[in-house]
């Protein structure tokens, strides 16, 4: 049984490497950002 | 969820997904424009999940860049709406024109719609052959195309067949003589391959005041095109207004 705490640094990894865009933000009218993948920000042209 | 997207917070659309968040709590493949860094706007397809997380409240966002598929959407409208041998709008085009310009112009605002035939046309392309025909075609475009505008509009809607769509102050409506002058300029003489290719119009111009029905508006200025033509004249207009202004 691989420990769980394996699996979620593997999703991070997923989060970092994807070529897909993804984020996570505030459930806010105006929101903040909490995390954005490096896909994210090449896609808009910013750094974190 | 704001990221950084083209319309204001108060978007009816942000809005409508801001809904789908609260009461389904995910939206899946939106088309959401970006603002990149640079203030390129990115078309994006953004599939969103809310979700609580020890308290906490967050969207999960995936966003897919769209931009290829939009541009490809973009040329394919384009082409639909252009004429392959001149490069003017085509038939398709100048029928949203017309139709939008017959009742949304602005207030104080007259529609003037110039119907075009060539005279002689048949006779170049019996003579010197479609290519040549083609290219005077493309002749009467460009010097057509002089006369465009935010103000006037311009198309190929069939085989020699083109129309100049003008709005205009309603107290300085064109002259007949404007519109003389014009079927002058795109009938002047041509030169392709070193022959000298003489052509002639018939100008049918309706010209109204009002909002109107835009198949009206156009079977006036065909009737008017007709009436021109009758003369025998190379080069003839026929300007009337439709609404008795």
């Amino acid at each position: 049984m691989i420990p769980r705490q394996v699996v979620y640094e593997a999703l991070v990894d997923v989060f970092e490497l994807s070529p897909v865009a993804i984020c996570i933000s505030t459930a806010e009218y105006v929101s903040r950002y909490i995390m954005a993948n490096p896909a994210y920000l090449r896609l808009i042209g910013r750094s974190w | 969820m704001y990221l950084d997207t083209v319309r204001s917070l108060d978007d009816p659309e942000r809005l409508r997904r801001l809904h789908e968040l609260e009461t389904v709590g995910l939206y899946q493949l939106e088309e959401v424009d970006l603002r990149h860094s640079s203030g390129r706007v990115i078309p994006t397809l953004i599939s969103t999940q809310r979700r609580t997380i020890n308290g906490e409240r967050l969207d999960i966002e995936i966003i897919i860049d769209n931009s290829e598929r939009k541009a490809v959407e973009r040329r394919i409208l384009e082409a639909a709406y252009t004429d392959v041998v001149t490069g003017l709008p085509n038939r398709a085009a100048f029928d949203h024109r017309l139709r939008n310009l017959s009742t949304q112009r602005p207030s104080g605002q007259g529609l003037a719609l110039a119907y075009i035939d060539l005279n002689g046309f048949k006779s170049v392309n019996d003579r010197y052959g479609h290519l040549v025909g083609d290219r005077v075609l493309r002749g009467v475009a460009e010097r057509l195309r002089a006369y465009v505008d935010p103000q006037h509009f311009a198309a190929r809607i069939g085989g020699d067949e083109f129309v100049l769509l003008s709005t205009f102050p309603r107290d300085e409506p064109p002259t007949a003589a404007e519109l003389q002058a014009i079927a002058e300029a795109i009938c002047a003489v041509m030169l392709v391959d070193d022959s000298r290719i003489t052509i002639g119009a018939a100008l049918g111009v309706a010209l109204t005041g009002e909002a109107v029905d835009a198949d009206a508006l156009l079977r006036r200025a065909d009737i008017l095109m007709y009436a021109a033509k009758a003369t025998g004249r190379a080069v003839a207009v026929d300007l009337k207004w439709i609404d008795g202004t």
